[in-house]
């Protein structure tokens, strides 16, 4: 039942707004422990055991994404068609089975990586496993589901290339690294048509080995657990390893392209340029640097663009970096009269962080945020295993990470300078406006 | 489970802590009970507008988004039909700042000319970006002014047209603050690392003295019960002709609403439903199909959303739909299929008690629907929907004279 509450005595003070309650400054994040322990076959299996829930993930990540495939888009089919049987159980026994305990096997890729696993709750973790041990290592690839996956790849792609933001980022993506390279190519109709079943099986054998594999475990786990990870995962797979891929040279020219669309609603921009995986020696200021300008919602970017001249609903600067290479890019859609002063604000921008320190208020803010931001980040199992994975899966050392958070703690406002100087050129910049300009 | 301690204030400020020492962060939820359902037909997107007024400033803070940062946290909000709710999470040590931020605001926000001026052109930009510009961005417009004949869910909240956003001025927004936005129309909730003890103090030490403000009469219209087919053909920028089916669902406290909620799960959710194994992967005419519900506090709707694969057309994908509505209508579900879609709707319930986020908003959402204890006993609800419950439902539910149609084609 509900009860008022009377604080008589208290009734009548006011609390004195005006005095602003004390701000703690954040130095201290608890970093989770990631145990890593080698089950047969040399697979690594990266444990993160925290949680107050009885639930648990499991995620398979091969190294088979794009810098090793041998056919445009082979990655992606393999990865979309493990699930569609086995030799013993058609698509809809798979999902019939899994559907049951309430989850699903999530089958993701990425550049770099395919991943395959699921999420449950603790005591049906012994029911699934098998399921996705059989779908794992006895895939069929059936004919009949690779047309169908092409008809709707196809379908999708009409859909998608309507929209302004998906041409800009594609256009982008294929500049910067070149229409051929792995990072830039982009997938078309005529890609799906040609992928055969041979190209799946290929793939799949060449890359779904042992040394080519991380496990990722977060949740609960028991000692039970690992030993069924072990034999149903582990002991099964084939050995075998890949040799590391070498990526073509990028030619690198910037440019400017504007693709005209239909409509003149909006226009998509988009500036970037080449950068670097999260292993070199910049890449730590550089995300701070990133934040600073467009990477939260008090960044330089937001501040002006939206808050202050209210030209666009989002802008935001981004650093995607992928295992062999990465990416820097600022990008914002409004109307289409506005993308001249846009482009012009963030190049003003720019300049800005170039020639002037950061107030100190300013870089105080970015630095609680970003503390703030990376409590978030491990607060909860499932979340922590994602940051986990992001440096592990990329054959990275987990320290970098710990790194990032001391750098942000000791960069100064000059040192911030330095490296806008060193990175936010705009004569770097590939320049992509998709709309009527 | 989740332990919670609830509170009313004399102002009239309903107060709910919840304690989860596992995290580092607490998050505080305020839920006000207005949404754009609230809104005069001719003024739409007003709700959703105020929310980003919210952040202008107040009479103490210059930037409400400075001060989150600077504590290390982060905040958000969202506008729906029926309410407008604000969270941020921060450190635990920072909880003050927050509550002094919020409290600020609850009690005196200033908005000048300058302020609305560039979030109403913000709002149009939004506008534009989600409804005008992408592939289907209109369709809730059409499905809304379909579905809806009385109600004011028959805008979307985004606004019914952009021209209503850029006409808002000052004196509706103090208006709107002084009607929706007082202690007595809100609701908060602290969730995380925080005390109930500690919690309830600090609450009322910053919203204790905040007057209450009488919200005077609150239009509450009913949507009348559709009788007859509807059926609309709408023309935009859709690459592949789409097919919308709709149907009025119970309101959110009802108990039918978790026999429906049911429904939609068994006929599309996951891969081995109906809807996806028989019309996606077994017959292969749909490339997309999707049910879902809006979840709405009153008369929802059960969705039916369908893309034909490349050679079928929306007659055939139509008539397929409509057997499997007959089939769940004159065949009883199996105690496995049910119980199946029951194991679906616990795990997504465990899953999502694992953000101190995600609870503080659920906390709010069921105090504002009259039942906050719901939190705890909605997974019950679910277990207990048996096979009939589904069939009276589904009978009640799928019917010719209750179904909303729209058809969604590229112009030409």
């Amino acid at each position: 039942m509900e009860r008022k509450t009377s604080f008589l005595t208290e009734k009548y003070r006011s609390v004195d707004r005006s005095r602003v309650p004390e701000i703690k400054n954040i130095n201290r994040i608890a970093i989770p422990e990631v145990k890593t322990l080698e089950l047969s076959n040399g697979v690594k299996v990266h444990c993160l055991n925290s949680g107050t829930q009885d639930v648990l993930k499991i995620e398979v990540v091969f190294n088979a994404g794009r810098p090793v495939e041998q056919k445009k888009v082979a990655s992606r089919a393999t990865q979309e068609m493990l699930k569609e049987g086995t030799s013993t159980m058609s698509n809809q026994v798979i999902s019939e089975r899994v559907d049951f305990f309430g989850t699903y096997i999530g089958s993701t890729f990425n550049l770099d990586s395919n991943t395959i696993g699921f999420y449950c709750l603790s005591r049906y973790f012994k029911d699934i496993l098998p399921i996705l041990s059989e779908v794992l290592f006895d895939p069929v690839f059936p004919e009949k589901e690779l047309a169908a996956w092409k008809q709707n790849s196809k379908q999708k792609l009409k859909v998608d290339l309507e929209s302004t933001d998906v041409l800009s980022y594609r256009t982008l993506t294929e500049q910067i690294f070149g229409k051929e390279h792995p990072y830039g190519y982009n997938s078309t109709a005529q890609l799906f048509d040609s992928i055969n079943r041979e190209d799946l099986i290929n793939h799949y054998q060449q890359f779904y080995v042992s040394d080519n594999c991380q496990i990722f475990l977060t949740g609960k786990i028991s000692d039970e657990d690992l030993v069924l990870v072990d034999q149903l995962i582990a002991q099964k797979m084939r050995s075998g390893s890949v040799s590391s891929p070498s990526l073509m040279d990028t030619v690198y020219n910037p440019f400017k392209t504007v693709i005209p669309v239909k409509s003149d609603v909006q226009a998509s921009v988009r500036m970037g340029y080449k950068l670097f995986s999260k292993d070199h020696k910049d890449y730590n200021d550089l995300y701070i640097l990133n934040n600073l300008f467009g990477g939260y919602f008090g960044s330089r970017l937001m501040m002006n663009i939206r808050e202050e001249k209210g030209l666009t609903y989002n802008i935001y600067s981004s650093l995607d970096p992928f295992k062999h290479d990465g990416y820097f890019y600022v990008g914002s859609d409004t109307s289409s009269e506005n993308v001249n002063q846009v482009i012009e604000e963030v190049n003003k921008e720019m300049f800005i962080l170039k020639t002037e320190l950061v107030p100190e208020q300013e870089l105080l803010m970015l630095k609680n945020y970003l503390m703030g931001s990376f409590l978030s980040m491990l607060d909860g199992p499932f979340n922590a295993g994602e940051v986990v994975k992001s440096y592990l899966s990329d054959g990275l050392n987990f320290d970098l990470f710990k790194r990032l958070i001391q750098r942000v703690n000791s960069i100064q406002a000059e040192e911030l300078k330095e490296i806008a100087n060193k990175y936010l050129n705009e004569k770097d910049f590939d320049i992509v406006i998709v709309g009527n300009h | 489970m989740i332990s919670y301690k609830k509170k009313v204030l004399e102002n009239g400020l309903t107060a709910i802590v919840h304690e989860d020492k596992s995290s580092p962060m607490v998050a505080v939820n305020i839920l006000y009970k207005v949404g754009s359902k609230h809104e005069d037909p001719e003024h739409t997107g007003f709700a959703h507008l105020f929310e980003h007024l919210m952040f202008s400033g107040s009479k103490h803070v210059d930037s409400f988004d400075n001060y989150i940062q600077t504590a290390g946290g982060e905040n958000n909000a969202f506008t729906n039909a029926d309410l407008t709710n604000f969270y941020d999470v921060v450190p635990a040590e920072n909880l003050e700042t927050v509550l002094w931020l919020e409290s600020d605001r609850m009690l005196n926000l200033t908005i000048d000319e300058k302020n609305l001026n560039v979030q109403r052109k913000v709002v149009v930009e939004e506008f534009k970006e989600t409804c005008l510009n992408p592939p289907y961005g209109d369709v809730h417009h059409h499905l809304s002014d379909l579905c809806y004949k009385k109600h004011g869910y028959r805008w979307p909240t985004i606004g019914k047209d952009v021209s209503h956003i850029e006409k808002a001025k000052l004196e509706e927004v103090s208006y709107f603050f002084n009607k929706y936005y007082g202690p007595n129309n809100a609701i908060i909730c602290l969730t995380g690392n925080i005390e109930h003890e500690n919690g309830f103090e600090l609450i009322e030490k910053w919203f204790g003295d905040i007057p209450s403000r009488p919200t005077g009469e609150i239009a509450d219209e009913q949507e009348p019960e559709q009788v007859e087919y509807r059926h609309k053909l709408a023309y935009g920028n859709a690459p592949i002709e789409s097919l919308y089916l709709a149907f009025h669902t119970p309101n959110r406290v009802a108990k039918n609403f978790y026999a429906c909620d049911l429904i939609s799960d068994l006929l599309c959710n996951g891969r081995s439903s109906r809807f996806y194994s028989k019309l996606f992967k077994e017959q292969k005419i749909v490339s997309h199909i999707d049910c879902y519900l809006t979840g709405a506090v009153d008369t929802g709707l059960l969705m039916i959303e369908a893309k034909p694969a490349d050679g079928y057309t929306i007659e055939q994908v139509k008539a397929e739909i409509w057997k499997e509505l007959e089939l769940i209508k004159s065949e009883l579900v199996s105690e496995h299929e049910l119980t199946k879609v029951k194991n679906k709707v616990e795990n997504s319930i465990v899953f999502s008690e694992m953000s101190i986020v995600n609870k503080g908003i659920n906390l709010c959402f069921f105090e504002s629907i009259g039942d906050i204890e719901l939190i705890n006993s909605e997974s019950q609800l679910y277990q207990q929907i048996t096979s009939e419950e589904i069939q009276e439902n589904a009978i009640r539910m799928f019917q010719k004279a209750k179904c909303s149609e729209l058809i969604y084609r590229q112009q030409p």
